[in-house]
């Protein structure tokens, strides 16, 4: 029998705190490049950075999107991903222009012209069934998620194609869409309260509700989940259900801020923008590993950079690339921190 | 008998690893032209062997000769380049090339500009195969031929890259009984053209049937090389499993006696289930406080029994009945419904490595703490509660599974289950990789399981452990049930036997 020495009260704390560190470093890595970007810009963009009313414009770019990656948090934790949302997120503001009735802008209004509150129900429904369709294809039919909702995505922009007939729609003024995207309360915009209390309920499922243990598990390990006896072909049928849902209310929140509905969507990179947020923020691709905390430092990252560089003086052109530079580098950062405090790097 | 140096010979090869010696000593020799057996059961020292052969191990004590001269293989390009060829029970063909150009993998006749000469392989290899008696139309892809042509043709394409010296592990487990005979006659034709094989297998009729010589491990140490005619089937297990000569008194068979049947409620029943390949006519009952072991060796289709009965893979046909009701399990949470539990003889199929002990247990009964919230509170207290049951170690339940060794990752992965009493336990190799310790651990709780009621089933392919604590034992070979035990004396040698 051995006789083992107890480390000193000193170290044991340092110990503590080390690993309280290590522990925690998928969401301390990205929150680090947050800062660091946070910081620069402060002092690069000569003061208009930090400005109340540049935060809160911020703030506001960002609530759509982060409605979007909410959903591919979900689907992404389980190991799956959905490429559709963009698309579907475009195929909610179209529907929705559509059937509350637009703006004309030679007079008049075009559309269906129904209440808008049936208006919001009907886009937001068609895409959570698109998002149930993404699920059911997947787990019962067994293709892969990646092609699935690829499909999904061309589907969506037919959708919109037929609807919109090739037409911009505009958003009716005196629509509570319209106050959504650009009303503020208290000098906070209220796109970005309804931004907000979406990633408080799903960070509450996520972190604290059997469901979301759920999907952690089966993102965790998938066949280990399965032989306990958990459905796992419904927990990710809901993710991707959860998913579709998230990008027909990001479309409504996307038509509030832009007023518009057009085949040509949302904007172009939305779709890569969303992953990266979920990524950069610290969560792996793998499943298993992260959440909404990782996933609103990782929107933040995306804010702080598109938002900064606006107002750095540079060359518009060279802006596409730097970013893209700037990004790889917020990854490096996050990778190598990972394998510092030990985890795997993915 | 011929009296040139033999092909292959080992002259007192020593493997250590660490502190555990794989093999002591052992001296082997294959001459040109023979079939020499080897047989061992479970762990006395052929896959190591093996691995010496294959060019995996390069630092062994002791020497290596090929026809007289001394060799030593640190890589599988250097046992070929030797002439020996190893033929795994996984196949190594590529099942959607043809059979021609799987023949010719890797070498095939090409022009100075690289292009492949085609006819000039498929008549090649045609030729080739019917040299060895092999007809088949050498176009096909090699895919849409049984799994006996596929093996046939592996051994045909190692043949003709220069191997003078095979080696056959386990060929026939997955092989049909008119397979086998197939395989045989190419075996012998080989032999009689001057190619020299070792056959290992565990299927001693089939070592008896084949081999010129027999070799007996144990242990790591050789114990006997005999003569076909020398050898039969008592014997060999005498010499696989039996003690040394001078403890022979003490009873080396380690013999157990079973009780008798009881007539208390059958929980599980099957009749002629049956999957495929993997496993025909399976008929059997499980009772209330009651353990049904199964004992097969590996290959033999019972692991595949147990995940079919926990609708891991899909039965094709026969009747399974939990108490009494008839049922199609096609789901493990539909089995999970009916009171079964499962443990796959793989930890990482069970545990999420990086998850807490907490998390892991409580993965199969979150519903019955909350609805529809999570308490950590009460699951913590219930992590810590079943890891102290179990017995793991450390008794930390906050820490991540892979901070564990196997054994106690493998209490851990049993206290997943027994939270809840279940109706059925199917239990897969549960203490295997696990030291004796350990393994009397997890027995323990088995059988103070069956005390409370539950009908376990322990499917394992290691004799001792199913002898240890079953009521009754079912010994399975090639996907069907060999023999009942019940009510009777049994001992190791009688299961092997039958296996």
């Amino acid at each position: 029998m051995s006789v083992v020495a107890e480390p000193s009260a000193r170290v044991r704390d340092q110990g503590r705190a080390v690993r309280w560190l290590r522990s925690h470093i998928r969401v301390l890595a990205p929150l680090a490049t947050l800062l660091l970007l946070v910081v620069f810009f402060s002092f690069t963009t000569q003061g208009s950075f930090f400005t109340t009313a540049n935060l809160t414009n911020l703030l506001s770019q960002v609530s759509p999107l982060a409605a979007l990656a909410i959903g591919n948090t979900f689907v992404i934790l389980c190991s799956e991903i959905d490429l559709s949302v963009a698309n579907v997120a475009t195929m909610s503001t179209v529907i929705l222009v559509a059937v509350m009735g637009g703006d004309n802008p030679t007079g008049g209004t075009t559309g269906l012209n129904w209440p808008e509150w049936a208006a919001i129900i009907l886009a937001v429904g068609a895409c959570t069934l698109a998002g149930l369709v993404n699920g059911l294809v997947t787990t019962l039919l067994g293709i892969p998620s990646f092609m699935v909702t690829l499909a999904m995505l061309e589907i969506s922009i037919g959708i919109v194609t037929l609807v919109t007939q090739g037409q911009i729609l505009y958003l009716k003024s005196s629509s509570f869409t319209n106050w959504l995207g650009s009303a503020y309360f208290h000098q906070i915009p209220v796109i970005a309260i309804g931004a907000a209390i979406l990633l408080a309920i799903a960070y509450f499922v996520l972190g604290y509700t059997r469901f979301g243990r759920y999907i952690y598990m089966v993102g965790g390990n998938r066949e280990a989940t399965e032989l306990s006896g958990i459905h796992t072909k419904r927990v990710i049928t809901a993710a991707l259900t959860i998913s579709g849902f998230c990008a027909g209310v990001a479309g409504v929140l996307y038509l509030g801020r832009l007023g518009t509905a057009q085949p040509a969507g949302v904007g172009g990179d939305v779709l890569i923008y969303c992953i990266a947020a979920v990524v950069l923020g610290g969560s792996s691709l793998f499943g298993g590993e992260g959440g909404i905390a990782n996933t609103v430092i990782g929107l933040l990252i995306l804010g702080v950079l598109e938002n900064g560089l606006d107002q750095v003086s540079i060359n518009e052109y060279s802006k596409i690339m730097i970013y893209g530079i700037i990004l790889m580098i917020a990854l490096v950062i996050n990778v190598l921190a990972l394998k510092l405090g030990g985890s795997d790097a993915t | 008998m011929n009296q040139e140096p033999p092909v292959l010979e080992l002259r007192d090869i020593t493997k250590r690893f660490g502190g555990t010696v794989a093999l002591k000593g052992v001296g082997f020799d294959l001459r040109r032209g023979e079939i020499h057996g080897l047989v061992g059961e479970n762990g006395a020292g052929k896959s190591t062997l093996i691995k010496i052969f294959a060019g995996v191990h390069g630092d062994y004590e002791g020497s290596m000769l090929v026809n007289g001269r001394p060799v030593r293989f640190k890589s599988a390009a250097d046992a070929k380049a030797a002439g020996l060829g190893v033929i795994y029970q996984e196949l190594s063909v590529i099942r959607q090339l043809t059979v021609a150009e799987n023949i010719f993998l890797g070498v095939q006749p090409v022009t100075a500009a690289g292009v492949v000469k085609w006819s000039r392989m498929y008549r090649e290899a045609g030729r080739h195969l019917s040299d060895l008696g092999i007809h088949v139309n050498v176009r096909r892809p090699l895919g849409s031929f049984p799994l006996g042509v596929q093996q046939m043709v592996e051994i045909a394409r190692v043949v003709y890259s220069g191997a003078r010296i095979i080696l056959m592990d386990e060929p026939t487990s997955a092989l049909s009984p008119r397979e086998c005979e197939r395989l045989f006659e190419f075996t012998t034709r080989l032999r009689d053209q001057g190619v020299g094989i070792i056959f290992i297998s565990h299927f001693l009729d089939d070592v008896l049937a084949l081999s010129d010589r027999v070799t007996v491990l144990k242990n790591g140490v050789k114990v006997a090389t005999l003569p076909r005619m020398d050898a039969n089937k008592s014997q060999l297990i005498h010499l696989m499993i039996g003690a040394d000569a001078d403890v022979l008194e003490e009873g080396y068979e380690q013999g157990t006696i079973l009780p008798p049947a009881t007539d208390r409620e059958i929980v599980l029943e099957t009749v002629g289930l049956r999957a495929g390949r993997l496993f025909q006519d399976i008929s059997l009952q499980v009772r209330r406080g009651e353990i049904l072991g199964i004992y097969g060796y590996m290959g033999a289709g019972h692991f595949e029994l147990g995940r079919s009965l926990f609708g891991v893979t899909p039965s094709e046909g026969g009747v399974v009945r939990v108490r009494g009701k008839q049922v199609r399990i096609k789901t493990p949470a539909q089995a999970k419904g009916l009171g079964i539990a499962y443990l796959p003889e793989n930890r990482k199929s069970t545990l999420l490595l990086k998850a807490s002990l907490t998390r892991n247990i409580t993965i199969t009964f979150l519903e019955r703490i909350r609805r529809v919230l999570l308490h950590e509170q009460t699951e913590r207290r219930i992590g810590a509660e079943m890891v102290n049951r179990v017995g793991a170690h450390p008794a930390n339940a906050q820490l991540p599974a892979l901070s564990l060794s196997g054994g106690n990752q493998q209490k851990v992965a049993l206290a997943k289950w027994i939270r809840y009493l279940p109706a059925v336990l199917i239990l897969t190799e549960p203490t295997r990789g696990m030291d004796v310790g350990a393994k009397k651990d997890v027995l323990d709780i088995v059988q103070e399981l069956k005390r409370e009621g539950v009908a376990v089933i322990l499917i394992s392919s290691e004799p001792e452990t199913v002898m240890s604590i079953s009521d009754r034992i079912l010994v399975i070979s090639k996907g069907r049930i060999m023999k009942e035990f019940v009510n009777t004396a049994i001992s190791k040698d009688v299961m092997l036997s039958f296996g």
